[in-house]
């Protein structure tokens, strides 16, 4: 059995990880001001400017220009927040290994023909992700611990998004291990 | 009386809700069947065909039962529910199994 982690968690308290241990994760990344991971929002080039040393750098954009030159820098996720099919950024990432971020806390928010909506987004956005060999990774960009979902959670919406039970399953152990050890 | 290789296979879902609020079985089956008609659609629904075999309101946890081959569909659109009774939850799927007797153990 392979081991899960969740990468983009968005907030800490106390026993954050003991409570992602119990619903079967081996490691979390949250991206707070206590977690192991920065979130950088770029809307220019100066964003660029900072420094993160041993911490998991998300960087995420509505810009897929800046996020293809975050993808050539030392960012380790990135977060398209627009989820457009954008091939050249996604050849981008695939050639620097840089995975997408997925969060499903984007579908939690929304209801009805929005949530319809985004699925279908992020559904295309992974087809295209698959066919150029672009790595992604399901979060759960959970805000509290109640919008923080199982692996198996994850795996079935990641079903639900078009992927194979494989790739879900990947997305959610074997890239996110990846990340965390480079 | 259906043969064997026509019957339709089922599974069995043991969940939980994890809410402020407390929840009865009416409430629950409401919950469930609202939650997965949003997500599957009637059609969906149709082809998962789910009903709630149990619910204890103490533990506020029950046990599901769908079709074999839409058990992924229906963990998926019980993921997606954040709202209990108009505050802040969610449901988790603890257990899956072919066997009823085996998630009661």
């Amino acid at each position: 059995m392979p081991d899960y982690y969740d990468l983009g968690v968005r907030f800490w308290e106390d026993g954050l990880e003991k409570y992602a241990n119990s619903l079967g994760f081996k490691g979390v990344c949250s991206f707070s001001k206590e977690g192991n991971g920065v979130e950088i929002k770029a809307h220019n080039l100066n964003d660029f400017r900072f420094s993160a040393h041993g911490k998991i750098i998300l960087f995420s954009s509505e810009n897929a220009e800046l996020l293809k030159v975050a993808s050539k820098r030392e960012a380790s996720m990135l977060l398209f927040e627009r989820f457009l099919p954008d091939v050249g950024l996604v050849r981008v990432a695939a050639e620097n290994k840089k995975p997408f971020e997925i969060p499903v806390s984007i579908l939690l928010e929304r209801t009805g023909a929005n949530r319809a909506f985004m699925m279908s987004k992020i559904g295309f956005f992974l087809k295209i992700c698959n066919k150029y060999g672009a790595d992604f990774i399901l979060t759960s960009g959970a805000k509290n611990k109640l919008s923080m979902k199982s692996p198996a959670e994850l795996a079935a919406i990641g079903e639900a998004l078009g992927l194979s039970h494989d790739q879900a399953v990947k997305s959610i152990s074997m890239i996110p291990e990846y990340v965390l050890e480079r | 009386m259906v043969v064997p290789t026509l019957r339709e296979k089922k599974r069995y879902l043991h969940f939980k809700f994890e809410c402020p609020c407390s929840i009865s079985e009416t409430e629950s089956r409401e919950e469930l069947y609202g939650a997965i008609l949003s997500f599957l659609g009637e059609f969906g629904f149709s082809r998962a065909s789910p009903k709630l075999v149990g619910f204890d309101s103490g533990s506020k946890s029950g046990i599901l039962r769908c079709s074999n081959n839409e058990v992924q569909n229906i963990k998926a659109a019980l993921a997606f529910v954040n709202k209990i009774k108009g505050e802040r939850g969610c449901i988790r799927v603890v257990k899956i199994s072919g066997v009823i007797n085996k998630l009661l153990t």
